[in-house]
């Protein structure tokens, strides 16, 4: 991209350069021309800004060094003569050389560069030799974030009246104030007139701003960069919030008014000296309009809260700990928990009735421990969502939409690396409702709708999971054009019928895109396959419903955590291996009977429905016979339902997982493994995967 | 519906940078080669917002800032000069010439979008 | 985009009251013409009615001619009633720009200011 730009500057560059070297030519013919030195100065002004701009540092600043000369020959300060011509077409040459060598990597002689460079330096006036302008480092644009203590300001805004005609909105520049922090507004419009006198062009407003920031005060006069020249601007810290240092008691009305400059402190003696309510006989005497008043009291307000506010904060004393000294605790919960599952079982063997009643209370003792421990890493979702108020908000915006967000659930809680590694995929998703669910607002008229569309996140806890839904009020999938779309794409194989819910879930293929037009929203190459697979990561799943013409509902369900997950527990032959209970609907039995009647096709009846199965036996090469009667185990991946084949269902079990090392990383169909209580290992399948791999191989 | 912004720049790389940046964050673009012909597109298109340069062959960005602001329908949208003068008097003679904001050129595409979305609100 | 409207109707019963309906989007790019139709609804009527329920937009200049009518208003010893519907917008713009407060100004004596107290 950036190298795209690069070649527009290079044969921009060299086009100037062919113009500058006949303009060079008529100068020597026509010294006095300024509209020829004009142009000379811009073709060297554009060559160095533009250089700069694309990375041709030495070339802008070569090109500085002649731009100085002839700003000063444009004003008048240096007559062209012949010897200025000559160094100015020598240094012409010399840029040609750099951009030459910058294409082809060779190399420039850099003592020409100095030679001419000194040549320029000396037909400067002795005290212009300090260029008058040097070319400024851009400025960094990022704002350090100070994790700092926070500090309440008070801020008055006088705008200059004439502000509307340089296209500034102040409201824009209060409702920037509102991103720093908790922030009061009071606007002042003691300086409005009567509508026959105002200019309705003309801004009389001021404002009255308390905020209460972490930024820094450098934050607050960033806000209002364009304008501080040409406005009233205070801005005073009122309040810190130093745990130690900050003010004893509030401040009073009268100092608060003094301070600033509201009143004077003669005005403030004559009013204390009456024993009365301070605001009531200021006013009443005319010496201070009553909105400055109400201003004043919103900062007394303001001030007390945020200390409130911080006080309650310090006497929840709460501890901050590392995350990871949190995971190091949770690893451990998790080897006690295998521990005490060996030791339930060897005790059972036992028929010693002390070491029994001892297991029962170490695993009463364990699960407590290990509630807690995964509780302590639960954060609440909602500060994601807050995030994503602001995505949306922007985004429609871009987009020229309106759309509305509402959240709902945000205090459901979810383990910190699971919401943490949510986040990607989220904001995919929303992304995509914006970008293609949500109608402009044209065609929501049109279509009999609100003109604002909606979009609404939601969480809900329910059993070892949360399920996040998203649901736009949009247009809806077209059934059809996903269909079309994946059979041209090869995903569905041709006389394939499809229920609508597998049909929806094509979109979330790899290589899967149904936008007319990619907007640079959703746009960006990542598709839905991605946020699948990072949902699958989690061990979550993903499914879509959607209404033509109504709107779609994407909803997520995530385990709890990531440590420990409640699993079943099924063995072929003489090896045990988990599936994710979350995953799983029910157990039926297969018999011989059954496998013959499919003729090798690997469905079973299950109540009048066909449900394809995969022979796990099979598929991980364990060698034996299967009993007479296996059982399949019945998940739902992807709002299909398919059939996992074991030799035996043992019965739930708490698993802790442990990762595979590298070297199993990317074994198909397995997801990681587990510590049984008579210390074998049992391998956690990942059934979406196997799924995928099944189905990619009967493709093929 | 995007908004349209008009980047009024002689140097066609930097032209094909600001349009490419905007047109990318979703923005429409029309491109002016300099003062005149800016001039002469904002008599006959509504524009959302102007980014302009302050050096310009025919007519500078200081005159295109003066004569946008003389119609009516650029009379209150946001002017962005883009300027290398690290020199204040170019910047105020652009401010009381009604720009709104400006951005110090070498800039980089955060940039430019940080001053976009701040002017446009 | 849709456009400004203001239209001015005769109240019913009472000759010196006029209704204003404004609706589309109220800007500083328009707000010139709004204030033009206010001051002569004004001109002509005692009791002033401004019906905002269809406005699409509104920014400061617009908020800045509302507060300027009722300036006038009280002036004038008339009388002036704003309505917004079931419009929450004007009342959100108000709140975001701080023009909403618990007193009016030192000229609200018969204590008629529009952003006290929410959006009656």
């Amino acid at each position: 991209m950036m190298d795209q730009h690069q070649q527009a500057f290079k044969e921009e560059a060299y086009e100037l350069l062919a113009e500058l070297e006949t303009s060079l030519l008529e100068l020597e013919e026509r010294p006095e021309d300024e509209e020829v030195i004009g142009r000379v100065f811009r073709a060297m002004h554009t060559i160095k800004g533009s250089g700069a701009m694309f990375g041709f540092e030495d070339i802008a600043a070569f090109t500085h060094e002649v731009e100085t000369v002839f700003d000063l020959v444009r004003n008048g300060k240096i007559p062209v003569t012949k010897n200025l011509v000559n160094i100015t077409l020598a240094a012409r040459d010399q840029i040609k050389a750099m951009l030459d060598a910058s294409a082809e990597g060779g190399m420039v002689d850099e003592f020409r560069t100095a030679e001419i460079i000194g040549v320029l330096k000396g037909m400067l006036p002795e005290a212009e030799s300090s260029s008058p302008e040097d070319p400024q480092p851009a400025k960094e644009a990022t704002k350090e974030p100070k994790e700092s203590f926070e500090v309440t300001y008070r801020i008055r805004f006088e705008p200059d009246r004439g502000i509307f005609m340089r296209g500034i909105n102040p409201l824009s520049l209060i409702k920037e104030l509102r991103e720093l922090g908790p922030c009061r507004v009071v606007a002042q419009l003691a300086n409005l007139l009567p509508l026959e006198e105002m200019d309705a062009e003309s801004c009389y407003v001021y404002w009255d701003v308390i905020l209460t920031t972490k930024q820094g005060i450098d934050a607050i006069r960033d806000v209002f960069i364009f304008v501080e020249d040409d406005c009233e601007l205070k801005i005073d810290a009122i309040d810190s919030g130093d745990a130690f240092g900050g003010e004893a008691g509030s401040k009073r009305l009268g100092e608060i008014l003094m301070e600033r400059g509201d009143l004077s402190p003669e005005e403030l003696k004559s009013i204390l000296s009456q024993q009365k309510k301070f605001g009531e006989i200021a006013v009443a005497n005319g010496l201070v309009e009553p909105e400055k008043i109400v201003s004043a009291l919103v900062e007394q307000q303001h001030v007390k809260e945020v200390r409130q506010e911080r006080q309650s904060q310090e006497s929840a004393s709460s501890i901050r700990v590392p995350a990871e000294k949190l995971d190091v605790l949770v690893n451990l919960v998790g080897e006690l928990v295998t521990v005490q599952a060996r030791l339930s079982q060897t005790s059972a063997g036992r028929k010693d009735a002390e070491l029994l009643s001892i297991a029962e209370e170490v695993e009463r003792l364990t699960a407590e421990l290990r509630d807690n421990a995964l509780n302590i890493r639960m954060l609440p979702i909602g500060t994601t969502f807050s995030k994503f108020k602001r995505l949306v908000r922007d985004l429609s915006n871009e987009l020229g939409k309106k759309i509305e967000m509402e959240t709902s659930g945000a205090e459901t809680e979810l383990d910190k690396t699971v919401i943490e590694k949510l986040n990607d995929p989220l904001v995919h998703l929303i992304r995509n409702s914006i970008d293609h669910g949500i109608e402009m607002p044209e065609e929501r008229a049109a279509a009999g709708k609100p003109a604002q569309g909606t979009i609404h996140l939601g969480a809900v806890h329910s059993g070892d999971s949360v399920f996040i839904t998203i649901t736009d009020d949009g247009a809806g999938l077209d059934k059809e054009a996903i269909r079309a779309k994946a059979m041209e794409k090869g995903l569905i194989p041709p006389g394939v019928e499809l229920s609508e819910k597998e049909i929806f879930a094509q979109i979330f293929e790899p290589g899967f895109s149904t936008a007319k037009k990619v907007s640079s929203v959703s746009g960006r190459g990542v598709g839905m396959d991605v946020v699948k697979r990072a949902i699958e990561a989690l061990r979550g799943t993903i499914e879509l419903n959607s209404k033509r013409g109504e709107g779609t509902t994407i909803t997520v369900k995530i385990p709890l955590t990531l440590a420990i997950i409640e699993s079943l527990l099924v063995q072929i032959g003489g090896d045990r291996f988990l599936l994710p209970l979350s995953l799983v609907d029910e157990c039926v039995e297969l018999t011989d009977s059954d496998i013959e009647k499919s003729h090798g096709r690997n469905l079973a009846n299950v109540r009048e429905h066909l449900v394809p199965y995969i022979p796990l036996r099979e598929k991980f090469r364990i060698t034996g016979d299967p009993p007479e009667i296996q059982q399949i185990v019945i998940t739902q991946v992807s709002g299909m339902r398919v059939g996992v084949v074991v030799d035996h269902v043992i019965g739930e079990h708490q698993t802790v997982i442990k990762s595979l090392g590298r070297a199993y990383k990317n074994v198909e169909g397995i997801s990681g493994a587990t510590i049984l209580g008579d210390g074998a290992v049992a391998l956690i399948v990942d059934i979406p995967q196997l799924v995928k791999g099944v189905e990619a191989q009967s493709l093929q | 519906m995007g908004k349209i912004i008009m980047t009024a720049d002689d140097s066609a790389s930097v032209r094909q940078m600001v349009s490419f940046t905007l047109k990318q964050n979703g923005y429409e673009v029309v491109e002016a080669v300099d003062g005149k012909d800016a001039l002469q597109k904002l008599g006959g298109q509504k524009v959302d917002m102007l980014i302009t340069d302050l050096n310009m062959p025919n007519l500078d960005g200081i005159g295109l800032i003066k004569g946008a602001r003389a119609l009516p329908s650029c009379k209150f949208i946001p002017i962005v000069m883009l300027t290398t003068e690290s020199q204040d008097s170019k910047k105020q003679e652009g401010k009381a010439a009604g720009a709104t904001g400006w951005i110090v050129k070498p800039f980089k595409p955060e940039q430019l979008m940080a001053v976009v979305k701040k002017v446009l609100g | 985009m849709d456009e400004l409207k203001v239209t001015v109707a005769k109240g019913e019963g009472t000759p010196a009251a006029l209704t204003v309906n404004v609706s589309g989007p109220v800007s500083v790019q328009n707000v010139g013409d709004l204030r033009a139709a206010l001051l002569q609804a004004l001109a002509g009527a005692e009791q002033l009615f401004i019906n905002l329920a269809d406005v699409t937009e509104i920014d400061l200049a617009g908020l800045q001619v509302l507060c300027a009518t009722h300036r006038s208003v009280l002036q004038l010893n008339k009388q002036l009633s704003i309505a917004t519907g079931d419009n929450d917008l004007i009342h959100a713009v108000s709140i975001e720009a701080g023009f909403q407060r618990h007193v009016g100004c030192a000229q609200d004596r018969d204590k008629t200011c529009f952003w006290v107290g929410g959006n009656d």
